[in-house]
């Protein structure tokens, strides 16, 4: 089928492909179905913005996209690699290379200085100029006289932009953000924003946005609506 | 990435080291008991062969007991040599004006070359030559401290002994041979006078056990091998020594004690080490976010456990720094008060292999309880970032971890086992640890187990405290091992101690004889026997002949071919010398277990009366033979019965008696007891002392306060030692419940948040630890015993007593402790008001 339709489409390689991709986890109470088929393709570059209500299923989706997640079932493709044949250290390989992910809550290391933050991926990755690479990210986002903070001696909206720098390091081809703005004031949210779309443009990368806000989800190429785990909506 | 790893494994840990101080009070509190015993007892071994000479008084030693060598046997030791010097020891009564301060002394009667070695110090900077002489018609005496301190006598005070009149000149100082003595001279205070003093005063007369000592200092070309091989090969009843080994007895004490208290050592810590996984479990539990971090972002689950473990790493090795220090400091801090207590000079050093030995000790011990929480943390999944739910609920790890636990624990037996002195003793407390350790899970297992099984009791108390057992992230676990171990241990000890007690209070039966006598010539026997019964409350004078002699046969055989039960090997060793005795009448207070006793008129060939042990050993049944020698003269006698008697009666006994002939025709010498009133006590010593200066008179109480003595002195070290096992297990305990009480604290604030009141929440949780710490102190009190057990029969030898009051005492005490600590943290969190807490989450 996905051959078939590339060759119909005679479309560029999507950066995501997802095709009838399942999630079902275990409880108590039995099997729980978190994503119920889901088919998805994204194309290199677009930003795309997910909503729906809570336990809809998309963080579970962003999880199992970022290669934090097994799906139960189905086809995840991912940058051209299928994250199902990967094993953990492949898939380790996977986020530090080709996915960036923002969270609501920034989830900085709290021992690390702003620019350690921000370097950190490269330096996983062997780079010999983490550092300079680092401090020139976090000059971008306006963090010049803050390299050698730590988290806590920044505020929320200055620890999110440490979080942006470090999700575009590696200049991946994939950025996650997991409601980026809940925990900023309507200021910061604003300029956060703005700077992700900036930045992603600017390094091409795609983003993958979850969002209750309308605007922001206005702000992306395309919407998608999950419900009840599948795709109830998705438009340009 | 080893320099990335180790970069982000130092960053981690900026956030400082306050959370560490369990960590490094439990590893450097073991490794520093290890390190503390293993350096005292190097430092005494050392001690002992570097000062050999010293020690020993020359560079040979020659002894015998009852008779000076003869002029033939001096000759040959006067070869070779540049000096030599000769001395007389002997226990004797020092008799004072004041008849009941007299006292039984080990007597050393030297010449004007000793000491060849070393100085002699006696205080105010008197030399011993001057300290001893004759002036007038005394002669010097210098005497032991512990004799002035007693206020049995002073300086300047006129004693005597034997018919020889003295005047204390002096207290010794320094004698450097002490420990070099022969026999148990090293048990009673010491005496020094010259040897002149003693030629007439009746103390060396027939029958004095005396022991005649020759210190050689060879020539410099001498071979010293050679020479005491040589001197011991001609005269093989000769006591022959060499500097090498100038105190075989001490040095094999030394090693023994230190191989039992390093496993002390041990025990604390690898008690530290539960405290050690604890504190790394509570750690991990604050860089969970970290961890998932880390995973976001790239980093692999090995990178992630690398950092990890090169902390744990860093710390260990700082902890084993402190702990290497601090044993090795108390060990210098304590050096003088060894060097008193043993008389030996420390040759304190830091050893390097005795250091890497320790160390690795700690390191595995380190690791063997690291590797698991850190494992466990590794599950953490980045995940749990999105949904801000960090846990480490899942309490288990890949088998790999399992293996490599299995395989530390394994390297950690086998070099505690192969660098053990006596690896018998190594090897039982690796089963005993293994043991207990296994016990602990099981019990811990099945507390949780059966806490699940339970249901929903109807009272909400109850509820929760079962509950609690069982919920994920339960410490029941660690609560019951480190609560296990610990009690094992306090039980263990402190049913030794109540066994030591009562050991030394069975000592002194009630029916004990007052005086024990020896030496009394067979010329001396009607006299001797007219005076004590002369002297007003004394009853049951026993007298029986002593007879010195060897075992040379025993069933036609060799007598060590002949033992069956190693347990016999004392009656063998030396030579196989021993003291017989012969009665014609049966003895009071013995148990015949098989066969009769002779007739009183039989005067045939030799009849044997054994005692059970002796018949246990070489497997002698009525009408075996025994071959002893005797003066040079081989009897052969036949056992006639087998008897059993309480040694510890103190009545006059011996392990074989013999029928009256052919020994009645022998020279020899008699032993006795007496029992006398306790006011008529004084007045019998010093009538017999100054009647019969050739008889040794021990009152048996004086010989009963130094035995109780050195027993304090034994258990008090026990003591020492296991209160720092019980520093280490508090510790441990109070690690988990501080890390326990950290999530307690807001469990307990939202209970109180819904309407708990404090005291419901208290009693909800000392159930809990009740309910864990009643079953665990149970278990505790089986295995605490069963080691007791051990201790007390197969290291000392003696019988155990399961004291029921010591063991549940120490096991309420305990668990009291704990209660009390785990109350106390939960108390502190239930006086925060809720706000706190709750805004923090």
């Amino acid at each position: 089928m996905r051959g078939e339709r590339t060759i119909l489409d005679s479309k560029p390689e999507p950066i995501i492909s997802l095709i009838n991709l399942w999630l079902e986890l275990d409880s108590q109470a039995g099997i729980v179905q978190i994503l119920r088929g889901i088919d998805l393709e994204v194309p290199n570059g677009e930003s795309v913005s997910i909503s729906g209500p809570s336990g809809a299923g998309k963080t579970s989706l962003m999880m199992i996209i970022g290669g934090i997640e097994n799906a139960t079932r189905g086809t995840v493709t991912v940058a051209g690699q299928s994250l199902i044949d990967l094993d953990e250290k492949n898939l380790a390989k996977f986020r530090r290379n080709s996915v960036g992910i923002v969270f609501q809550s920034f989830h900085l290391i709290p021992t690390m200085t702003a620019l350690e933050n921000a370097a950190m991926p490269l330096e996983l990755s062997g780079a010999p100029d983490a550092f300079a690479q680092a401090e020139e990210d976090l000059v971008k986002v306006g963090l010049e006289r803050r390299l050698e903070h730590y988290p806590s001696q920044l505020s929320g909206g200055e620890q999110q932009r440490v979080a942006i720098a470090r999700a575009l390091i590696t200049q991946p081809e994939l950025i996650l953000a997991d409601e980026p703005t809940g925990n900023l004031d309507n200021a910061n949210s604003e300029n956060i924003i703005n700077l992700l779309f900036e930045r992603c443009a600017e390094k091409n990368a795609t983003l993958l946005l979850i969002t209750h806000q309308a605007e922001l989800a206005e702000r992306c190429k395309r919407h998608i609506e999950l419900s009840d785990g599948k795709i109830v909506n998705n438009r340009i | 990435m080893i320099s990335t790893v180790v970069k982000f494994a130092l960053r981690d840990l900026r956030h400082g080291y306050r959370g560490f101080w369990i960590f490094f009070g439990c590893l450097a509190l073991g490794v520093a008991a290890i390190m503390g015993v293993t350096t005292m007892s190097a430092s005494v071994l050392n001690g002992i062969e570097r000062d050999g000479k010293l020690l020993l008084g020359g560079d040979i030693a020659v002894g015998q007991q009852w008779q000076d060598l003869t002029d033939e046997q001096r000759i040959v030791l006067m070869e070779n040599t540049e000096q030599i010097t000769r001395f007389v020891e002997m226990r004797t009564l020092m008799r004072t004006p004041d008849a009941r301060k007299s006292i039984l002394v080990a007597l050393k009667a030297v010449d004007d070359v000793y000491p060849l070695y070393g100085t002699f110090e006696i205080n105010e900077g008197l030399n011993l030559s001057d300290a001893v002489k004759r002036d007038g018609n005394d002669w010097g005496a210098v005497v032991d401290a512990a004799i002035v301190e007693s206020g049995r006598a002073e300086v300047g005070e006129h004693v005597s002994m034997g018919t020889a009149s003295f005047k204390i000149t002096g207290i010794i100082r320094n004698e450097p041979d002490r420990i070099g003595s022969s026999g148990s001279f090293a048990f009673w205070p010491r005496v020094i006078v010259h040897r002149d003093a003693i030629v007439n005063s009746g103390l060396l007369g027939e029958g004095s056990r005396s022991y005649y000592e020759y210190r050689l200092k060879l020539d410099e070309n001498a071979d010293l091998d050679q020479l005491s091989s040589g001197i011991a090969e001609q005269y093989p009843l000769l006591d022959v020594r060499d500097y090498h080994n100038a105190s075989p007895n001490l040095s094999e004490i030394v090693q023994r004690l230190g191989v039992l208290l390093s496993l002390a050592g041990l025990t604390t810590l690898l008690i530290g080490g539960v405290g050690v996984s604890n504190a790394v479990r509570a750690y991990m539990d604050t860089r969970l976010s970290t961890i998932a971090i880390f995973k976001c972002v790239g980093a692999s689950k090995n990178f992630v456990f690398n950092v990890y473990l090169t902390q744990t790493l860093l710390l260990s090795t700082v902890g084993i720094i402190l702990g290497i220090a601090g044993g090795f400091a108390a060990t210098s801090l304590s050096a003088a008060a060894i060097e008193r207590m043993l008389s030996v000079p420390l040759a304190l050093s830091f050893n390097l292999p005795n250091v890497l030995i320790v160390s690795t000790y700690g390191m595995l011990t380190a690791l063997l309880f690291t590797i698991w929480p850190l494992a466990c943390a590794l599950n953490t999944t980045p995940a749990a970032l999105f949904r801000n739910a960090v846990s480490n609920e899942k309490q288990t790890a890949s088998w790999r971890f399992a293996a490599t636990s299995i395989v530390l624990a394994a390297s950690l037996a086998i070099i505690v086992i192969a660098t053990a002195h006596e690896q018998r003793f190594a090897i039982w407390f690796v089963i005993g640890v293994t043991l207990a350790w296994t016990a602990f899970r099981v019990i811990s297992a099945l507390i949780v187990n059966t806490a699940k099984v339970m249901g929903r009791p109807r009272s909400s108390t109850v509820r929760l405290a079962i509950t609690n057992l069982h919920r994920p992230g339960s410490s029941t676990s660690d609560i019951v091992l480190a609560i296990g171990l610990g009690l094992s241990v306090l039980i263990a000890t402190a049913m030794v101690s109540a066994n030591l007690d009562k050991q030394m209070n069975s000592l002194i039966p009630e029916k004990a004889p007052a005086f024990f006598f020896m030496g009394i010539q067979s010329s001396q026997l009607d006299q001797f026997n007219e005076l004590v019964h002369s002297i007003d409350g004394v009853s049951d004078l026993t007298v029986l002949p002593y007879i010195p002699g060897r075992i040379t046969a025993i069933k036609g055989m060799h007598p060590r071919d002949a033992l069956v039960d190693e347990g016999g090997e004392w009656l063998i060793d030396d030579n196989g010398e021993r003291t017989f005795s012969y009665t014609a009448n049966p003895l009071d207070q013995v148990t015949m277990i098989e066969g009769d006793w002779w007739p009183s008129d039989y005067s045939g060939s030799p009849m044997l009366s054994v005692h059970k042990d002796v018949a246990d050993s070489f497997a002698l049944e009525i009408g075996d033979s025994i071959t002893m020698n005797i003066l040079g003269r081989d009897i052969t006698g036949k056992v006639r019965n087998v008897r059993e008697l309480e040694w510890r009666s103190m009545q006059l006994n011996f392990a074989i008696m013999l029928s009256p002939e052919p020994l009645r025709s022998i020279p020899h010498s008699s032993i006795g007891t007496v029992h006398v009133t306790e006011e008529n006590e004084f007045v019998l010593q010093e009538r017999v002392a100054s009647a019969f200066p050739n008889i040794t008179v021990i009152r048996i109480k004086d010989a009963l306060n130094r035995v109780n003595d050195l027993m304090i002195r034994g258990r008090n070290a026990a003591r020492g030692i296991s209160a720092v096992t019980i520093i280490a297990g508090v510790l441990v305990l109070t690690g988990i419940v501080i890390s326990e009480n950290r999530r307690r604290a807001y469990e307990s604030v939202l209970l109180k948040t819904i309407g708990a009141s404090r005291r419901y929440i208290l009693t909800v949780y000392s159930l809990e630890y009740l309910l864990q710490g009643g079953i665990t102190a149970v278990v505790a009190v089986l295995l605490g015993s069963l080691a007791s057990w051990a201790v007390i029969t197969v290291l000392m030898g003696w019988e155990w007593f399961f004291m029921p009051l010591s063991a549940v005492s120490t096991a309420v005490l305990g668990l009291s402790i704990s209660l009390f600590l785990g109350m106390m943290g939960i108390w502190r969190a239930l006086k925060h008001r809720p706000l706190f807490y709750l805004r923090n989450e």
